[in-house]
């Protein structure tokens, strides 16, 4: 069986009822700047900032499939007894838009304000493994080149990471065939095993930086070994109960960039982008200059991109990639082939967010089998 | 340009560099050259076929390779069509006029001495080799039989050609081409790849190609078919550029990241990527 463990095989396990877990949230709450967990919003699970412990979300259990999303009540009060939502740490390290500089003019003259790096620590409650090896797949697109960004590396630097074990995934995950899951397995401080016995719900913990020792250290005991048992076999179970997949040869789809399928998805695909803006690991922003109005303060701010709106790919005004074929193609051939030559590694990290969140449902593991199946030969 | 709060290391990709607009030159129809200085500190040393962001208040940012000489210290140029409202708002910059550059970053053009070397441009094509072609007009010696390749659809669309004869004159074969003959017009007609398919290559030829995607795939492919070795075939591409750092995911081409990977390449490394449309 498998048996999770903390940095550097550290086998130590602690247990926390709720009185221990207040203890955690409210220490977290004093140890750093902002406190990020998932609360309800509009129906949707969604990553926030928490003013008090409360504010976490409970009971709350949710279904997932290809283009749906529902998040319902259970009589259960656990706190991470649902899939992933839509956020990942992504909007946390690598904000949705974040300033650049001012430039501003004088008697012709520039003078340039580079946008002070953001310093603010902050806790993260209840990230999954999909999401804390993503971090690590945008962290080497953002830091590991010769001019990293260094905003992004001073908010990753003062994280703090709480994780979770997943014992029920969404049937959307398939994050198991993509060499991870559903145990929380690195870049955490602290990882938790939820669970739940009659209205009791508690935690087994393990510390995965000397950090997160001293955390539990100050605010729990030591688990016995009974429970700690009970959560390996709650997070081992959880892996076989996911259906979707994706094959270890799913990076060969770049071989084929005229396989019909490609037109055929181009049919159902709206070009949203809405795969782009919740996939943990799409990095892709734009540099947006804008003047004020009195024509002397240029203000930069960098923001978000896909790669499937028609401007991404343009030249001189004229877009290189017009058909929406090409544009998922270039989504699906990045995230899967070609960022192994970029970055080497796959862009997947198996969380299924572009599946729930497409609007018409269209299923990348569905598109990846068709694709490596061989065409029909014309007669 | 001063800025405000000093960096502990400065990157001249991340911040920008102030320079002022000292010479406007017009070239062809919707071309001009802009002739550049920092305002303060040293003009950045740069190899052949390198780009800078090039950004103006207001404006905006556009990836533009520099066209002077390597060798030349006072100044940079960069060779701007208007095209898209970035680049159309950058030809209308005056002498006097401030402006700033991300860069230079980039692989450059491998033109390391020795053996025959061809180039091939076809249109504003000739921009990006004009560093190398000033390089091979300097240090002439270095190679053995230098012919450059230069088409246009017309004779007015021919970059440079005023600096035709200097370039001869060092020893250069400079064989302009126009896509269809006009009167008047005393030299070769046809397409470059069409061209370069009527010459002979030693076996230690060295080839440099920029223009359209297409145009550099026809004419690698004569260049083969000539006996030219397909990996010493270089060609430079372009692709829509955000960041010049590698993060922003703009300018793919398949597994390469321009910017960061480019924008020169060996050809065989990307003739693939080039052949699939919209890729
Ligand atoms: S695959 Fe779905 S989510 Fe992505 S762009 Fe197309 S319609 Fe939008
Ligand atoms: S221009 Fe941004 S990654 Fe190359």
């Amino acid at each position: 069986m498998h048996h999770p463990t903390g940095a550097d095989g550290d086998t130590r396990r602690w247990h926390l009822d709720h009185i221990a877990w207040d203890r955690l949230v409210r220490q977290l709450m004093t140890d750093v700047d902002e406190v990020i967990g998932p609360v309800m919003r509009s129906g949707v699970v969604r990553l926030r900032r928490l003013t008090d412990v409360g504010d976490l979300a409970i009971g709350v259990v949710d279904a997932q499939d290809a283009g749906s999303y529902r998040a319902t009540g259970s009589s259960m009060p656990t706190r991470f007894d649902h899939g992933p939502g839509p956020d990942s740490l992504k909007a946390i390290v690598h904000p949705a838009e974040t300033p650049v500089w001012t430039i501003r003019r004088r008697d012709g003259e520039l003078r340039v304000e580079p946008a002070p790096p953001d310093t603010t620590t902050r806790a993260v409650i209840g990230v999954r493994d999909c999401d804390l090896r993503a971090l690590q797949v945008l962290e080497r697109t953002q830091t590991s080149g010769p001019h990293p960004d260094a905003s992004f590396a001073a908010r990753r630097d003062g994280f703090v990471i709480v994780a979770v074990d997943c014992t029920r995934p969404a049937a959307t995950c398939f994050c198991t065939s993509t060499g991870g899951g559903p145990a929380a397995s690195t870049g955490f401080d602290i990882a938790l095993t939820e669970l739940a016995d009659d209205a009791d719900v508690h935690y087994v913990a393990r510390a995965g930086s000397a950090r997160g020792a001293e955390l539990l250290d100050l605010v729990a005991n030591r688990a016995d070994p009974a429970v700690v048992a009970r959560a390996d076999i709650a997070v081992a179970s959880a892996a076989d109960v996911m259906v979707r997949t994706l094959p270890d040869h799913a990076r060969t789809i770049v071989d084929v960039p005229d396989h019909a399928r490609w037109a055929e998805v181009a049919e159902r695909c709206l070009a949203c982008g809405n795969c782009t803006a919740v996939c943990p690991t799409c990095f892709c922003t734009d540099l947006v200059d804008e003047v004020s109005l009195d024509g002397e303060t240029s203000t930069r701010r960098r923001t978000w991109d896909t790669c499937f709106s028609e401007q991404y790919s343009a030249l001189g005004g004229e877009p290189y990639r017009r058909s929406t074929a090409s544009r998922y193609r270039q989504w699906l051939t990045h995230k899967l082939g070609t960022w192994w030559d970029q970055f080497d590694e796959s862009g997947c990290v198996g969380c299924g967010r572009c599946i729930t969140w497409c609007p018409v449902g269209i299923d990348l593991t569905d598109e990846v089998a068709a694709l490596l199946q061989p065409e029909a030969v014309a007669p | 340009m001063t800025v405000a709060t000093a960096p502990e290391s400065f990157d001249p990709m991340i911040t920008p560099v102030e320079h002022v607009v000292t010479d406007v030159i017009p070239e062809i129809p919707d071309v001009v050259t802009l002739r550049m200085v920092p305002t303060t500190g040293d003009v950045a040393p740069f190899l052949p076929a390198q780009v800078s962001m090039v950004g103006a208040f207001g404006i905006g940012e556009a990836a533009i390779s520099i066209s002077s000489s390597p060798s030349e210290r006072a100044y940079h140029e960069y060779t701007i069509r208007h095209a898209g409202a970035i680049t159309s708002a950058l030809t209308h910059l005056r002498r006097g006029d401030r402006l700033w550059t991300r860069g230079p970053f980039g692989r450059p053009w491998d033109l390391h001495p020795g053996g025959d070397l061809v180039i091939a441009a076809g249109g504003i094509g000739v921009a990006p080799l004009r560093s190398a072609i000033l390089h091979t007009v300097e240090h002439r010696d270095l190679f053995g039989a230098v012919v450059l390749v230069v088409g246009a659809r017309t004779s007015h669309d021919l970059l440079y050609r005023r600096e035709y004869e200097a370039w001869r004159d060092a020893g250069i074969d400079v064989i302009a081409t126009i896509d269809h003959d006009e009167a008047g017009w005393s030299g070769a007609v046809g397409f470059v790849p069409t061209v370069i398919g009527d010459l002979e290559f030693g076996a230690d030829t060295r080839a440099l190609i920029c223009g359209p995607d297409i145009m550099m795939r026809r004419t690698a492919d004569a260049l083969v078919a000539a006996g030219v070795d397909p990996d010493r075939i270089q060609v430079t591409l372009e692709r829509n550029m955000q960041c010049g750092t590698g993060r922003c995911g703009h300018c793919q081409l398949g597994g390469m990241l321009v910017c960061r990977d480019g924008p020169v390449a060996d050809y065989p490394s990307v003739a693939r990527a080039l052949s699939i449309e919209e890729w």
